[in-house]
């Protein structure tokens, strides 16, 4: 028996929208198209869910009498090509460390979008440890991909 | 989110490692905790939260509690997930087309 629960969940689309397009309506309009009252922590009391910064980038879902919960936090952010998200809504990353990461890719007139929503199992060591640690280690990424190129 | 529970439950590493250890077929706690760098009383309550989690069953096969891996539970957890994510982007697709439509 294998235990397919913990597999990367892996969803492509095709959009009929430029990249740019496509990208600002999943970070900017993220409120008028997520299902809130199915898909939310709060249903029928959500007042809403955006990327804010709140001592980084988070994406975070808040209720009609002024609570928030956090699902997750943005770890890469390439504008009209990536994203990448820590996905854990309701939970600190400790309780449930999966992460989502969406790429953008011109296609024709349109985009693809993949989806990949990662268990546990494949989420990278640097980003398994505390939360103070992911900007750093990202940045460290980055700028050895700099360095190297 | 219905699934969190189960996903939390798999969050702790130890207690995927409890998980693991029913890959093969039903086992008991001492024989999950012989092959565990883990106490028994610790791998009964990682069995527990599993199980409120609705991932693991336990069965009485005479003098033995057998615990084995729910398939429902793990195949729910995998199929809320993916319907989940398939509606999510569903109503992205349709907003950004909307969105590039209203920009031409």
């Amino acid at each position: 028996m294998t235990v397919t629960a913990t597999e990367t969940i892996r969803k492509e689309i095709y959009v009929d929208a430029s990249p740019e397009t496509a990208f600002r309506v999943f970070t900017e309009q993220i409120a008028d198209w997520w299902p809130l009252q199915k898909y939310g922590l709060f249903l029928e009391q959500t007042a809403g869910v955006a990327f804010e910064d709140r001592d980084g980038w988070k994406l975070i879902e808040t209720s009609k009498d002024g609570r928030s919960s956090v699902w997750g936090e943005v770890l890469a952010y390439e504008f009209a090509s990536r994203l990448r998200l820590t996905w854990h809504p309701g939970k600190n990353v400790e309780e449930m460390p999966t992460e989502v990461e969406l790429t953008f890719s011109a296609d024709g007139n349109g985009t693809t979008v993949v989806l990949e929503h990662r268990g546990w199992e494949q989420m990278p060591e640097e980003t398994r440890g505390a939360r103070s640690g992911y900007d750093a280690g990202w940045d460290e990424v980055l700028a050895r991909y700099r360095a190297a190129s | 989110m219905a699934y969190a529970q189960a996903l939390q439950a798999l969050g702790d590493p130890t207690r995927r490692a409890v998980l693991e250890q029913l890959r093969d077929g039903p086992r008991a706690v001492g024989e999950i905790a012989a092959d565990l760098p883990v106490s028994r009383p610790a791998v009964s309550q990682h069995l527990r939260v599993l199980k409120e989690a609705g991932l693991v069953t336990e069965r009485q096969n005479g003098t033995r509690r057998l615990y084995r891996v729910d398939p429902d539970g793990l195949a729910d957890l995998r199929e809320y997930l993916e319907g989940f994510w398939a509606e999510a982007l569903a109503s992205f697709k349709a907003a950004a087309e909307k969105e590039q439509r209203r920009n031409k």
